[in-house]
């Protein structure tokens, strides 16, 4: 059969460029209109807003965020770790330096650079303090404390959008070294979601089965802070590695307490009946050497590097069971055999401090390290060690690590919940 | 016009809006599922006459860019989809075309359920206007700004960070 061409038919000048313009608006119906908006980046569709009326109203209607969220992958979401230390000069002991250091795959934070300054409590980094303590999705919690140390006030804020919300001041007085603190959000529907903040003020050491300790709890939807009691299964007893912030895996707060004691909490069993769980970490595990608990894809993990004289040795377990609380060996690797790409002088070793700083969120075989003053991305699979990351080139300081936070970008960046106008009889009530 | 010999159809006839007629072989009209369901539909009836289409909606200009796609993409039919070339070509295709011929093409695909067309169409638009401001978005589509000077600044302050 012969292959027909079109060819031979009727061509006008539709090629060429000299056409009259013809409104989008008029030629395309919604829905096609929609076809094309939806596949904007969210940027892109907020300033798409305010092209025309017509455009503001498709773009503003819940069933276009919907469709929209369908149509984006959320599978490799961008992520941001927000790496926050402290500096302080060998001898000087008054300087220290509070500082965050940003990896982002987020192209805004990439080209823009990631700032907090639009939160009211900024003035500068130096004279007060905005302590990051939770973070969840691409929403973060930071406590700005007042100069008494003493007491905190939270902030939830989206760090992209620049939205952000001052809670109440929590109840009691505490310092937020002693305190862990857990964020976690729900998405009721694309458009609506809640946050809870947990507040446990004195989770210090617990001397005996049974033990209860208060929780604080502000839930957005509540508006306020509530307290309950959640009672210990096992005693344990936290030690210096204690950091505020916690893990959130599978909707469950984790927090390393010491170097043999993961104590676990879910928000949602709230109000006296709460009960937390204390999961053991392997006993292979260096009990005198720093732990890092994170998680990669679905599993939740631990790793330490343990240092020989002649070796450095990075060994990864993963919860296989929460119930039994059965870890398995994951990898055991030597970082000698690794290779440091671009910067080949650092292949000797020779760091003062060397620490798994988090796991890659669903890539098995990255984790970010540090050693000394640089970021190093370690990958096992590759073997390779890439530094990503330089802080400081000075010898004569110190790193102390405080935190690590892992944003997660969604494809439509999550709004902060407005709380409930409460009752103004209730609210002086509950009041401590 | 041809007829065919055999039990089944093997070209068809479509007649575009401004009434151009376009003689197409059937497994390139096959791409466009409206297509392929009159066709279908005579030959269940077990018409042996070539048929005739009418496409009140797309003009000739339109449907001669439609009919060249779909011919491209029927001698590809049997390649998995991720073909390079193929994809190379629906690119330089695309690229030619002004916002106005694209919005007609897309229209086109819509009406003629072409969806890989379709979603060309789609993609490339969004893919050229992300980076735009809305003051060229507004120029390439003819559109006209309806908002009042402070509607327009009550909206860039609500999501103030998306502009810079």
């Amino acid at each position: 059969m012969s292959k027909l061409s079109t060819n031979h038919l009727p061509l006008t000048t539709l090629r060429s460029s000299t056409h009259v313009p013809i409104n989008i608006n008029n030629i395309l119906d919604d829905s096609l209109l929609i076809e094309i908006l939806q596949r904007l980046p969210c940027i892109s569709v907020l300033q798409a807003k305010s092209v025309c009326k017509h455009w503001f109203s498709l773009l503003s209607d819940p069933h276009f965020l919907q469709t929209f969220v369908r149509y984006h992958d959320q599978h490799q979401l961008p992520f941001t770790l927000i790496y926050e230390f402290h500096l302080w000069h060998r001898h000087l002991t008054t300087n220290l330096h509070h500082i965050l250091h940003i990896i982002s795959k987020h192209d805004i934070f990439q080209s823009r650079g990631f700032h907090l300054d639009f939160l009211p409590c900024f003035q500068s980094w130096e004279s007060h303090p905005i302590w990051l303590v939770g973070s969840y999705n691409d929403l973060l919690v930071c406590c700005h404390l007042k100069m008494s140390l003493l007491q905190g006030v939270y902030y939830i804020c989206n760090p992209l959008t620049k939205q952000w919300l001052a809670l109440p001041p929590a109840p009691g007085h505490h310092r937020l070294a002693d305190t862990a603190i857990g964020f976690i959000t729900s998405e009721k529907s694309v458009s609506q979601n809640s946050f809870k903040l947990v507040q446990i003020p004195e989770l210090d050491s617990c001397p005996c089965n049974g033990y209860q300790f208060k929780v604080n709890m502000f839930c957005s939807e509540v508006g306020e802070w509530r307290k309950f009691e959640v009672t210990s299964p096992r005693s344990f007893a936290r030690t210096w590695q204690f950091r505020p912030d916690s893990v959130v895996f599978k909707n469950k707060f984790h927090w390393l307490v010491n170097s043999k004691n993961i104590v676990v909490f879910d928000p949602s069993s709230e109000f006296n009946k709460g009960e937390c769980q204390i999961l053991d970490l392997p006993t292979e595990l260096n009990s005198d050497i720093g732990v890092c608990l994170g998680y990669c894809q679905d599993y939740l993990k631990v790793c330490q590097i343990t240092r020989g004289c002649l070796d450095c040795v990075l060994v990864v377990w993963k919860l296989q069971d929460y119930v039994t609380g059965n870890w398995d060996l994951e990898g055991k690797i030597s970082l000698h055999v690794m290779v440091f790409v671009e910067n080949v002088q650092l292949f000797e070793f020779r760091f003062s401090a060397m620490e798994v700083l988090a796991f890659h969120p669903s890539d098995v075989g990255i984790l970010y390290m540090r050693f000394d003053n640089q970021i190093v991305i370690c990958n096992v699979g590759r073997r390779t060690l890439k530094v990503v990351g330089e802080y400081l080139q000075d010898s004569s300081f110190s790193v102390g690590t405080c935190g690590v936070f892992l944003l997660m970008h969604p494809c439509w960046p999550s709004r902060i919940p407005s709380l409930p106008v409460l009752n103004l009889n209730k609210s002086i009530m509950s009041s401590p | 016009m041809a007829s065919s010999s055999s039990s089944s159809l093997s070209r068809v006839v479509v007649k575009s809006s401004d009434n151009n007629l376009f003689v197409v072989n059937k497994k390139v009209a096959s791409q466009s599922q409206l297509l392929k369901q009159c066709i279908d539909n005579m030959e269940e009836k077990g018409t042996n006459d070539v048929i005739l289409i009418p496409l009140s909606n797309v003009t000739s200009n339109i449907l001669t860019l439609v009919l060249e796609y779909c011919e491209k993409h029927a001698d590809f039919a049997d390649d998995d989809n991720n073909n390079q070339e193929l994809k190379q070509w629906d690119h330089e295709f695309l690229k030619k075309f002004d916002y106005a011929t694209l919005n007609s093409l897309t229209m086109a695909a819509d009406y003629m359920v072409t969806k890989s067309l379709l979603n060309l169409c789609c993609q490339f638009i969004a893919d050229s206007i992300k980076d735009l401001t809305v003051q060229q978005i507004r120029q390439i589509f003819d559109i006209k700004n309806d908002f009042t000077p402070q509607e327009e600044a009550d909206i860039k302050n609500e999501n103030a960070w998306a502009f810079r």
